[in-house]
């Protein structure tokens, strides 16, 4: 399932949706915007307002959900592990004298294990405020060439090299995986015992140097078509912002403003509820 | 002589060098899957992600065997790992200065003449340094504060040590994996 999931997350990107068709500078303001800002709050109210925010945007993507099912259970174990670490508590919980930790309505006693009504929510506050950061990053990918998307990024001046890369590293993700799935099934066809740590010994060396050959291949081709001889500062694709792209912008340039009033102007978004820094 | 070191020093990347570092930042992606497996020893599991990140370092650095390799390692890793598995930007950003003092280190030392990228205690001392650098920054400021995340002052300790021990361990295996894949891809 998760090889699955790797392969194709770029199964997406050849549907047609508005967000497609932004101008990847304008899905780069997008990442920044919910990157950041949810960061800022640690109330459940308010991180509820980002997630209302980028619902529509994931529904009107015309997104197949199948191929990106590894990347949302990879985000959702993190996000459980979040949880975990900050509801499970000691016995010294149930004792602890901060007044937030003290205010509390229910508690599960299992053993050495403490659950308070304090801790749940706490814990669902963590977990809940890494949701739309973890997952913003794969929205973009999936509604975005990611050449486009390189396109774009040079277009913010990101340095050559750093985009040339990410999109070389993103080519060779699906492909890197795919390697390792036919070692293993070759390792099967010979007969390779079944011990995971005698397969993962075998299959370390072959999967570099095929893939490290595979590199070579591809970067002599670039440099026989010229890389790195001139600056490539002229695109073939047009690259102009049209009416969806400056409604977004302009939206997130007010909901920023407001965002920063709201939170240090106003001193509001911070949990009322067992926050206790 | 003075002129020749100083130009083996600023030695720039072409394609092919730039291609393997991603493909072992991609390499290192790959390998989130396998302490995603051990999840279960939060946040034990993440010696693995040190260990791995260290050895494709390494390995990469004694491949292209130039200055500043740890750097677009770093940035490579920090930027794939933005876009494809989703991390946090501020992290993002802090992850992209990891490999800065690993590469000052290898600056210093081809400035006195001698070729760190040949040399095991050198590679060693490189890694040493990336690996105290992400055990650092993912412990003392991305896991506690950036995700709230809380722990005691001593386990805090305890996890760091270990990722940097991971990390360093991580270094050496991956000098001499990148060693033996020089001579197998050339």
């Amino acid at each position: 399932m998760a090889g699955g999931g790797v392969t194709n997350f770029l199964a997406n990107i050849d549907r047609n949706s508005w967000v497609h068709k932004l101008d990847p500078r304008t899905k780069v303001a997008i990442l920044v915007f919910f990157s950041v800002f949810p960061l800022l709050f640690t109330d459940y109210r308010f991180l509820f307002f980002f997630f209302l925010l980028i619902l529509p945007l994931w529904l009107t993507a015309n997104l197949n959900f199948r191929p990106m099912i590894g990347p949302f259970l990879g985000v959702g174990f993190f996000m459980l592990i979040l949880f975990v670490f900050t509801a499970l508590r000691t016995p010294a919980e149930l004792t602890n004298p901060a007044p937030e930790a003290a205010n509390f309505t229910w508690f599960i006693k299992a053993g050495p294990i403490v659950v308070t009504s304090h801790t749940f929510f706490r814990g669902l506050y963590i977990a809940g405020r890494m949701l739309v950061p973890l997952t913003i990053g794969l929205f973009i990918i999936a509604t975005t060439d990611p050449t486009t998307l390189g396109k774009g990024l040079r277009k913010l001046k990101v340095p050559t090299a750093a985009v040339f890369m990410v999109l070389a590293g993103l080519r060779f993700i699906p492909i890197v995986t795919e390697q390792m799935l036919n070692i293993l099934d070759a390792m099967t066809i010979r007969g390779v015992p079944n011990s995971r740590f005698e397969r993962t010994k075998l299959l370390i060396l072959p999967l570099f140097v095929t893939s490290l050959r595979r590199t070579r291949t591809m970067g002599s081709a670039c440099e026989a078509k010229g890389y790195g001889a001139q600056k490539w500062n002229n695109f073939y694709q047009a690259f102009r912002l049209n009416r969806a792209d400056k409604i977004m912008l302009i939206t997130l340039l007010v909901l920023t403003l407001a965002i920063i009033y709201v939170r240090f102007g106003l001193g509001l978004g911070v949990a009322t509820v067992g926050w206790t820094r | 002589m003075a002129t020749a070191v100083q130009t083996k020093i600023i030695k720039g990347f072409n394609a092919v060098d730039l291609v393997t570092v991603a493909v072992f930042a991609a390499l290192y992606r790959a390998a989130w899957y396998v302490w995603q497996i051990f999840g279960f020893l939060f946040p034990f599991n993440i010696v693995l992600a040190t260990f791995f990140a260290t050895l494709a370092a390494v390995a990469a650095a004694v491949i292209v065997r130039k200055v500043g390799v740890f750097t677009l390692y770093a940035i490579a890793a920090a930027l794939i790992n933005f876009f494809f598995q989703g991390e946090a930007l501020v992290a993002s950003i802090i992850y992209l200065f990891l490999g800065v003092f690993s590469d000052a280190y290898l600056y210093m030392q081809i400035k006195a003449g001698k070729d760190p990228f040949t040399s095991f205690r050198d590679m060693a001392i490189a890694g040493g340094i990336f690996a105290f650098l992400w055990s650092a920054v993912n412990w003392g400021y991305v896991f506690p504060i950036l995700f709230q995340m809380e722990f005691s002052i001593g386990m805090l300790f305890a996890v760091a040590v270990s990722c940097f021990v991971g990390g360093v361990i991580g270094g050496l295996i991956g000098y001499k994996l990148g060693d033996r894949l020089k001579g197998l891809i050339y």
